[in-house]
């Protein structure tokens, strides 16, 4: 990784920065006398002293003069650092600064003392979680760098006296001394969970240690006992106040749960994960009634620290989150953790995926260490959820989605030995097909536990890889067909063409579809979008709805024609038919509901579009013509084969306030325009509403949330209410284009988009009701 | 090319350097946190100093630059790129950084250009107008893409007509790998 590489590269500097210091009693003697100096290295390497020749060669460049190889990249020339500017050169001293503070790291600390250190560590470590480097946050401690700098060989020697141990002081050296170890063990869970992920380092974390350690060597069982021994010293002490011991013992005890829940091998935990961080949950509301007893030590912390880190940057500014805002943090880092293990509970393939898509849509978005965690449950052991293989997820959603009770699917035709028999061939193709499928199925998954911004780049990309996908599954659908002795569909038609099921390709069509839809829905959600684009981008959201339509219903034939055929099916092959068509008809009804909502939407936007009611661009730009932001915004599918992209003429013409629309009568040609186009959008608003509300009603089984019902409920729940604001705003609008007759229309209405994260549902950008200021 | 205001727009030249690099750093870094080291200004200047445009006013006084750079993408479309762009403060508002952008736009179409594109802050609203006025769509979100923790939005413009032959699928030449053009400070 690259992380390695830079650490490597940091430890190298450091060391030739120690051997470099031995060498030179004078500070600066280097600088005096360059050609002369000797350079050993610890690492017994031969080194050329360069300076004459450099000087000699710099001597006939101009300045400014670049001297650059291809090699030299941008990035290089942003990595370097100025010695001497004191805001790049971490060792620079202004006027009458020192190297180090003078904190006496022995001091015997006051309970309300240890009370505050502990919830300023925790606004540092929450700091971490948030994405700040720990040379920013954690590390600036001087308590923890004692403990960890130098290195410990043994637990017993991360001391905060790392001379002898010293008796006494026992809230320093037991009690916050076992604090400290037990955070910093807790970020070794954290660091190791979220590394073993796909995860986006500086945007979602920084994983630099410095080169420090975070007693990733010692076992948490050992930690976990000096906790409990603070606990019992706490307990103990009697001439403490009861408010205080409870604080302290409050905190000592949040560590240790938490350091339990943290536990890096699932199988430990996967049983009881719900409840281990409910009761990390638990104990917050006290932690947050106790923390005015605390007394902040500020002078415990120090950016200098910086200096003795292994770090490239520049000394960079520490990271203040506000112990409030550390502890709503922490709140829902154990509600999302508590939630999280519901993944386990396997109800099908499509219900995991509708977890893990309502649990990645929960805004605040769970913290990049609960996305790994999810990840984490996901796939380990070699299996879905630990406990699935990948053919049998596959296969669990090919059933679901065009295959039920199919022969493809058959678990007996592996044990078909016979290569002439089909079902060994089926057997063989079906594995490779598996085998091809795995990784970019796992990738959707994969794709959503990402940041919402990098799950829409992602999927960007590998919506590229199911158009392959698709590609290669039609092959292949058509060489099964020997084996299952499919017969074609003829279509009505004079020529009667064969029409074949395609069932695999249609599979991965279907997959191709809903992450198209999803780049688009992302697109409104991360405000990518602008005004003016909304009725195109609305009109395309509806565009790719209606291929779904086209789609499942062409799965649906297909299915219906089997289950029709003359056979004698079992309960189990009927109770696997069954699935398949509920699970179609919620996919039905759940695409008309979007391609309903977006068409109303669309149709508002193109029909307020001349009455520039939102702010909006001028309509001629420089340097750009709508042809060449059609081209930027259709960049993601071009190059896929169906659905076709639309064209540009065909998306300017479907939303465009003049072509095919009759004038209503007694209205001038603009507001007459207008009323019809509303007209459109408001019948569209009605019948999107009631496909939403026909959605809400199916149970939590056919609706694939059985473990996530109530994220699920509330999400269709949202878009009803978008979809009721949507008609609100129909119908005022309506209002205005009528009344106005002739009075400009801006005068009779407003609108105005809901600010950030104000929207009912993220997905559907509906502008505040247009409100009538006419009388 | 002086304007009403008695503003001059000079295109920058190497040659220029130790007139105007000192100033040119100080108007920039004043809206950084971390400065960037003369390397990366020169990385520019020395390769696309004629994509570099400065606003002086009659007494020589550096009001705003901009800075950028043109090359073919990872071997696909030829991209001009905004690196930065700064406006004194007391001077903002009055277009002096759309006019800084669109002398650089053009000389980078003049440079064949197929596409342009740049990152702001997404809480930047006056930059964002300004790009969006010229006719530039937000491409992506980039998440805490600044030092500061927030996000950026990336902005392209297409310049050239032969965009759906020449940009096929999605930013083949623009991969999760991809480096920032400029890393980010803020």
């Amino acid at each position: 990784m690259e992380g390695d590489t830079a650490n490597s590269l940091a430890r190298e500097v450091l060391q030739l920065h120690v051997s470099a210091e031995k060498d030179s009693d004078i500070p600066g003697a280097d600088q005096r006398e360059p050609c002369t100096r000797q350079i050993n290295l610890d690492n017994g390497k031969d080194v050329q002293d360069i300076s004459t020749a450099f000087r000699c060669a710099a001597s006939v460049l101009d300045t400014g003069q670049l001297v650059k190889d291809p090699y030299f990249t941008l990035f290089e020339a942003v990595g370097a650092l100025e010695i001497m500017d004191p805001k790049m050169d971490s060792g620079y001293l202004k006027d009458s600064e020192t190297l180090g503070d003078k904190f006496d790291i022995l001091k015997e600390l006051l309970p309300e003392e240890v009370v505050g250190l502990m919830d300023q560590l925790l606004c540092h470590e929450m700091a971490w979680h948030m994405g700040h480097p720990l040379s920013q946050s954690l590390f600036t401690s001087y308590h923890i760098d004692r403990l960890l700098w130098p290195e410990p060989k043994k637990l017993d020697e991360a001391r905060f006296d790392r001379q002898a141990p010293v008796t006494g002081n026992g809230m320093l050296h037991v009690v916050f001394r076992a604090y400290c170890l037990a955070l910093v063990k807790c970020c070794d869970h954290v660091h190791r969970r979220i590394g073993a992920e796909h995860y986006y380092e500086e945007e979602d974390f920084v994983s630099n240690l410095y080169n420090r350690n975070l007693l990733s060597d010692f076992d948490g069982a050992q930690v976990e006992m000096l906790l409990h021994d603070a606990i019992h010293f706490t307990e103990q002490q009697s001439k403490l106040d009861e408010a205080w011991r409870r604080a302290i013992v409050v905190r000592l005890t949040l560590r240790q749960r938490i350091l339990k829940a943290m536990e890096l091998d699932l199988n430990l935990v996967k049983a009881n994960g719900v409840q281990l961080w409910r009761d990390c949950g638990d104990l917050l509301p006290e932690i947050r009634q106790t923390q005015t007893l605390g007394t902040p030590v500020k002078e415990a912390f120090s950016v200098k620290i910086q200096r003795k880190l292994a770090s490239s940057v520049p000394p960079r500014p520490m990271v203040e989150i506000k112990f409030e805002d550390a502890h709503a943090f922490l709140n829902n880092l154990c509600r999302d953790a508590a939630d999280v293990y519901h993944v386990l509970e396997y109800h099908g393939c499509s219900n995991l995926l509708t977890f893990t898509y309502m649990f990645q849509s929960r805004k605040p978005q769970p913290a990049i260490y609960i996305r790994c965690l999810l990840q984490s449950l996901l796939f380990h052991d070699m299996r879905v959820l630990g406990k699935i293989t990948i053919t049998t997820l596959i296969y669990d959603d090919l059933a679901e989605l065009v295959l039920p009770a199919d022969v493809l699917l058959d678990p007996a035709n592996g044990n078909v030995e016979a290569p002439h028999d089909p079902r060994f061939q089926l057997a063989k193709k079906m594995s490779g097909f598996v085998l091809r499928v795995g990784d970019p199925f796992l990738d959707i998954f994969r794709a959503i536990c990402m940041n919402r911004s990098r799950a829409r780049r992602m999927l960007c990309h590998l919506v590229l890889e199911w158009e392959s996908v698709q590609l290669e599954a039609e092959k292949l659908d058509a060489e099964l067909r020997q084996y299952t002795g499919e017969k074609p569909l003829m279509d009505g038609g004079p020529t009667g063409t064969e029409i074949w099921s395609f069932p695999l390709s249609s599979w991965a069509y279907y997959y191709k579809l809903r992450q198209m839809e999803w780049i688009v829905q992302l697109g409104f959600e991360l405000g990518i979008y602008q005004n003016d684009e909304l009725s195109a981008m609305y009109w395309h959201l509806g565009h790719l709805a209606g291929a779904k339509i086209q789609h499942i219903e062409r799965i649906q034939t297909f299915v219906t024609r089997r289950f029709r055929q003359p056979k004698r099916w079992s309960a189990k092959d009927r109770y696997s038919f069954q699935q398949c068509f509920s699970f179609l008809k919620v996919m039905l009804t759940e695409a008309s509901a979007t391609q309903w909502f977006a068409i109303a939407l669309s149709k508002l936007y193109t029909a307020l579009s001349p009455f520039t009611l939102l702010p909006s661009r001028p309509q001629r730009l420089p340097y750009s013509t709508s042809e060449l932001r059609h081209a930027l915004r259709m960049r993601p599918f071009m190059q896929l084969s169906i659905p076709e992209v639309p064209s540009y003429s065909e998306l300017a013409a479907a939303t465009s306030t003049t072509s095919g629309v009759e004038p209503s009568e007694g209205a001038s040609s603009t507001e007459g325009q207008a009323l019809s186009i509303l007209e459109i959008a408001d019948e569209a608003s009605k019948v999107g509403r009631k496909e939403w509300e026909a959605l809400s009603k199916f149970g939590a089984q056919a609706a694939r949330c059985v473990n996530c019902e109530d994220w699920w409920r509330k999400s269709v729940k949202d878009v009803i209410r978008a979809c009721i604001i949507c008609s609100i705003a129909i119908a005022t609008a309506k209002k205005g284009a009528m009344k106005a007759q002739g009075k400009p229309v801006r005068k009779m209405l407003e609108a105005e988009m809901p600010a950030d994260g104000k929207s009912y549902h993220d997905f559907w950008a509906v502008q505040r009701c247009p409100y009538n200021t006419y009388n | 090319m002086t304007d009403r205001e008695g503003l001059q727009y000079v295109q920058y030249h190497s040659s220029k350097e130790s007139t105007y690099l000192a100033a040119i750093r100080q108007l920039i870094s004043n809206d950084l946190s971390e400065p960037y080291s003369i390397y990366v200004y020169r990385y520019f200047l020395y390769q696309w100093g004629d994509l570099c445009f400065l606003a002086l006013d009659e007494h020589d006084n550096m009001l705003g630059v901009v800075i950028s750079k043109l090359e073919p993408h990872r071997g696909g479309p030829m991209r001009g790129y905004i690196a930065m762009l700064a406006v004194k403060k007391e001077h903002r508002g009055k277009g002096i950084a759309t006019k800084l952008v669109r002398m650089a736009i053009d000389v980078m179409i003049e440079r064949d250009a197929d596409e342009i594109a740049l990152e702001t802050e997404v809480t930047n609203t006056a930059a964002m107008k300004l790009y969006e006025r010229l006719g530039f769509l937000r491409s992506k979100r980039l998440h805490r893409y600044y030092l500061n923790g927030n996000s950026a939005f990336r902005f392209v413009l297409f310049v050239k007509e032969n965009a759906f032959t020449s940009r096929l699928g999605y930013d083949e030449n623009d991969g999760d790998e991809d480096q920032p053009e400029l890393p980010p400070s803020a």
